[in-house]
């Protein structure tokens, strides 16, 4: 009864459960289509952000601004790493999935939270942006199907928990240590677990005001729901971390240094970066400097420094795997002669480099109390969160398809020749798209604005800076760039699936 | 490898590499850290944390009140609007009230260069966010509660302010105006 | 030291590092510069 669960991976040797498999696929076609239509909404939006094009009227642009945030930030990611889940703690562990009826109920709540989300957004009930910061209300739709989407991830995370428990009571791996990247998943679902409870601790009350059954203090929503909002972005923090080592391993047979090191850096995200979301209100009433300066700078900072172990270890595992294969001269060989051509190596590089170099340092920089000041809610913030969201986590998460396709769709990846551009499009797009957006947002340029340029017809309009609009067309170069290599993943994705060679 | 399952000791030292690394990174981590209190003392630009609970009527009553007794008047003794938004003129080192409400920024003020104001910012609808270009000055505005930025303006001309919180269909339309002499 | 220990052996990411740690360090005092040069604030 037990064999035939199983399949043996004839590329990796692994034993692949079956049941497990077909959650990890159905985790990961809800992921890519749902990016397909984030893909289509930030199209609307970035041609909109663009004056010279200035595509959508006001109220579509919001609405495809809000389906924008919901469908790439919530949607797209969390079921991605839905499935990355399911994949960590059973095919890394040659164990069968705990629970496979709840987890296919895990898949539903989701998919109907995401319809009913997007059919609200869409019939203009939920104009209220992905804060949805009251007095602006949605309707209640709205709220419930958040709150369906959350209470499915949990369940999600609760299987992922119970898969590890079941897996080391039949000892189906060596002894008690996890491999490393489940051990970083396993860090990820406890930051999703106090993340969820956090959703459910606003959102549900969020219901309640909308059913007109309670009231709402503005500054306290601010509060909770970015206990929610940034520590959300952590599990994407530790997930991406996870698919870079997984990624290190698959592309140049990378080791890591040393796991004490990088396991206690995954630890350090665990214990402080849930804490750190105020640096979402610095420049808010109601809380005091000390409680702003402890928050965001202190236990913030404790995570960032394990970032910054991880900023290490990672490339310097893949140098250390890459010098080993003989290219050892110089400081830089092992980068120049890398295996660029593969495009999950080129992705994870890339993730790496503008994850760090952009989105990280950008990141404690606006979030320090002061500098904050010439930050909140410029374009800067978006800027900062599309280096570290989109050029980091999602361009980590497409890296990783094009080994998912073979070794779980079991399907040899169709226009090669295309994968292999798309992570540098992708990568490229989205430095230009996220530097264009720093760069004019530190003029004061803000985010979520439909007209920078005539203020709507209002009398007080005024002229900005002209370099401003360099930085604008560095934005939307890099934008349509991005736009153009998230299209080739969906497209060679979705091919593919359907029409990709069978593999054994 | 990082997708099995490590040697059964792992807990191993730390090479003198990465030893450097963690103490160049724990020491700038702490910088960072300390230089954020630290610019409390010597930096002459920090966040408010002075706010006080201000229900949206009796806020409301207290911009209009400041409106009314410090609006700019013409030399016929008429009261001076630009686009139909008062002008006023706060006392130097006194206070003032900026409104984010019905899509405007009201009222225009009228501040002196060097002079030191309690700007008190508040909205009667939704939450707004106040951002002063082109230094790029930003705060929060947020409904029932009273903010107080005090505020020494150090160079003079005039300021256009716009909204860069979402605060509905007509936020892109929220330009307003600060004027410093 | 510890047994079969293979070293760090990564002199081109150290490097990397240490300009990825001086970018950081640069940028955020140079925000701190321009931050000084606006209205006086409290």
């Amino acid at each position: 009864m037990a064999v035939q669960d199983f399949r043996t991976c004839s590329i990796t040797g692994l034993k692949v459960h079956l049941p497990a498999q077909n959650l990890i696929i159905v985790n990961a076609v809800a992921a890519v289509v749902l990016l397909l239509i984030g893909g289509l909404a930030a199209a609307g939006v970035a041609l909109t952000r663009l004056p010279a094009v200035h595509l959508l009227p006001a109220d579509w642009f919001y609405r495809f601004l809000t389906l924008h945030g919901i469908a790439m930030l919530i949607a797209w990611i969390i079921f991605f790493e839905m499935a990355g889940l399911y994949l960590g703690a059973t095919v890394l562990l040659n164990a069968r999935i705990a629970a496979p009826k709840m987890a296919w109920l895990q898949f539903i709540l989701m998919l109907v939270g995401t319809l009913l989300i997007a059919a609200m957004i869409l019939t203009g009930q939920a104009d209220v942006l992905f804060t949805s910061y009251p007095p602006l209300k949605a309707s209640p739709i709205y709220y419930l199907g958040v709150i369906l989407f959350a209470v499915g991830a949990l369940i999600g995370c609760f299987v992922f928990f119970g898969t590890l428990a079941k897996a080391r009571k039949e000892g189906t791996y060596p002894h008690g240590s996890f491999p490393l990247v489940t051990f970083g998943l396993a860090c990820a679902a406890i930051i999703a677990v106090v993340t969820l409870l956090h959703g459910a601790a606003i959102y549900i009350p969020a219901l309640l005001w909308s059913l007109g059954l309670i009231g709402m203090d503005e500054s306290t929503y601010r509060l909770v729901w970015w206990g929610l909002g940034h520590p959300s972005q952590q599990i994407n923090v530790a997930a991406m971390i996870s698919v870079w080592y997984l990624l290190g391993t698959l592309t140049v047979s990378m080791k890591p240094i040393n796991q004490k090191l990088c396991r206690t850096a995954f630890v350090l995200y665990v214990l402080f970066i849930n804490v750190a979301s105020e640096h979402h209100i610095l420049v808010d009433p109601v809380f005091s400097s000390a409680h702003k300066i402890w928050n965001t700078g202190y236990v913030m900072h404790l995570a960032v420094l394990a970032s910054m172990i991880h900023a290490l270890a990672v490339p310097a595992g893949i140098e250390v795997a890459l010098r080993k294969k003989g290219f050892t001269s110089g400081l830089f060989e092992w980068l120049k002669k890398a295996p660029w051509s593969n495009p999950a190596f080129s992705a994870m590089m890339l993730s790496i480099f503008i994850f760090g170099f952009m989105g990280g340092i950008t990141g404690v920089i606006f979030g320090s109390e002061q500098v904050n000041i010439t930050a909140h809610n410029t374009w800067r913030i978006t800027g900062h969160f599309h280096s570290t969201v989109v050029g980091g986590t999602t361009l980590a998460f497409m890296g990783i398809t094009y080994y998912v396709l073979p070794l779980i769709f079991r399907r040899e990846v169709l226009g090669m020749g295309f994968a292999r551009l798309q992570p540098w499009f992708f990568g490229i797009g989205t430095i230009l798209m996220g530097g264009g957006m720093m760069l004019a947002g530190a003029y004061g340029v803000p985010r979520r604005h439909w007209d920078i340029v005539n203020f709507g017809g209002s009398p007080f309009s005024f002229a900005w800076d002209p370099t401003v609009y360099m930085w604008l067309g560095v934005f939307g170069i890099g934008a349509l760039l991005a736009i153009l290599g998230g299209a080739i993943y969906v497209l060679v994705t979705v091919l593919t699936i359907f029409f990709g060679k069978k593999l054994a | 490898m990082s997708i099995s399952v490590p040697e059964k000791v792992w807990w191993k030292p730390i090479d003198k590499e990465e030893k450097i690394w963690l103490a160049l990174a724990l020491i700038w981590m702490l910088i960072s850290f300390v230089w954020m209190p630290i610019y409390h003392f010597i930096g002459k630009q920090n966040p408010s944390s002075e706010s006080y609970k201000a229900p949206r009527g009796q806020f409301e009553q207290l911009a209009n009140d400041f409106i009314q007794k410090y609006q700019v008047k013409d030399a016929n003794g008429a009261p001076v609007v630009m686009n139909d938004i008062p002008v006023v003129h706060p006392p130097a080192g006194g206070d003032a009230y900026l409104v984010g409400a019905g899509w405007k920024w009201t009222p225009v003020l009228e501040l002196e260069k060097g002079k030191t104001y309690r700007i008190h910012l508040g909205s009667y609808d939704f939450q707004h966010g106040l951002s002063i270009y082109p230094l790029n000055i930003n705060y929060m505005v947020i409904p029932n509660q009273d903010y107080v930025i005090t505020v020494t303006p150090t160079t003079s001309g005039e300021f256009p302010i716009i909204c860069n919180e979402f605060c509905g269909i007509g936020h892109h339309t929220m330009v307003g105006k600060i004027i410093v002499k | 030291m510890s047994d079969n220990n293979e070293g760090f052996g990564a002199p081109g990411t150290f490097a990397i590092a240490i300009i990825f740690l001086a970018t950081f360090i640069i940028l955020y005092f140079l925000n701190y510069k321009y931050l000084a040069s606006i209205w006086e604030l409290r």
